[in-house]
């Protein structure tokens, strides 16, 4: 009586000169890690870098070749400028002129005469002048 | 137990540190039977041979990532179980894994642990396994070759423990019945 394991490992005993071949490869490039396993790591360190994300870094192209698109077809006209003075109309010249003359009034002019203004006084004048009351 | 005795006697340790011997002890002791494993479930030696390669250099390369070095038995099949999965979808896009019996199938029913076969048997046994699916013949195969626990087996096969215990259940059902079957 055997068990299923023994069976198994029965039948494909034939295999292990073959299986031991490749035990002795991978060992060897274990025997020369500065150049086997050094240079694999480096490219292993790489391709989890660069290659296992390929789809995001495609994903990122992709969305700044759009916004980069979408910024050259609207760029010109959405941007507002500011006017230069050639530009001007003259209708837009003669409503700044009104502008600047009513500021500058506005800076000029006096307070108005009726406007009451407080001036600090004594409180002993205050109560004379209830008693002159 | 064969793989928990055992593992406490692994140089894992070592064999993170960049000891060529202890992966030469590792690799003895685990290459006849994930061979074993593979080219049952590739049914192809040549790939078989190329999958067990592929699996050797990718321990000693990500050896680091193995967090418990008990576990390095099933981590090292797990390497293997992606390798044959790579090569199922590649030839065979069309041809999906079968389906799960059902979680609720494994509760009707024990089957004990103690399967021995007769030498007249032997070939019904692989005929047996010839017959499960892919899916049923991977859990089938990591319990009989390595006795893994029902948790190893999921992790290596990247299913849940339930699917686990519901395809052994089948599978081992299975051949009992035709042993049974064979000898009445």
């Amino acid at each position: 009586m055997k068990t299923p394991r023994e069976i198994l490992l029965q039948k494909h005993a034939g295999a292990q000169p073959q299986l031991n071949a490749l035990r002795e490869q991978t060992l060897a490039t274990l025997s020369h890690p500065e150049v086997a396993v050094g240079r694999s790591s480096f490219v292993a360190f790489l391709s989890d870098l660069f290659a296992l994300p390929r789809t995001a870094w495609a994903g990122l192209a992709t969305v700044w070749v759009a916004i980069v698109a979408l910024n050259l077809a609207t760029g010109d006209g959405a941007s507002p400028r500011p006017t230069t003075v050639a530009e001007r109309t003259p209708a837009l010249r003669q409503a700044l002129a009104e502008q600047r003359r009513f500021y500058a009034e506005l800076i000029r002019s006096p307070m108005p005469a009726d406007v009451p203004t407080f001036v600090p006084r004594p409180r002993s004048d205050g109560r004379a002048n209830i008693a002159a009351a | 137990m064969l793989a928990v005795d055992e593992a406490q006697q692994l140089p894992v340790a070592a064999a993170r540190a960049g000891d060529a011997a202890a992966w030469d002890a590792l690799f003895r002791r685990y290459q006849l039977p994930l061979y074993v494993y593979v080219v049952e479930l590739l049914r192809n030696e040549q790939t078989a041979l190329d999958v067990v390669q592929e699996t050797f250099i990718n321990a000693t390369r990500y050896i680091g990532s193995l967090r418990d070095d008990a576990k390095f038995g099933s981590w090292l099949f797990s390497i293997a179980h992606q390798k044959c999965q790579q090569h199922w979808r590649k030839p065979r896009r069309d041809q999906p894994l079968p389906d799960d019996l059902g979680e609720e199938f494994m509760a009707t029913e024990e089957v004990p642990d103690d399967l021995l076969i007769r030498a007249e048997q032997e070939e019904e046994l692989m005929t047996l396994l010839n017959q499960l699916s892919e899916a049923h013949r991977a859990v089938l195969l990591l319990h009989f070759l390595e006795e893994f626990s029902l948790e190893e087996i999921a992790t290596v096969t990247g299913v849940s423990i339930g699917t686990v215990k519901s395809r052994l259940h089948y599978a081992k059902k299975s051949m009992r019945a035709l042993l049974e079957e064979r000898t009445a």
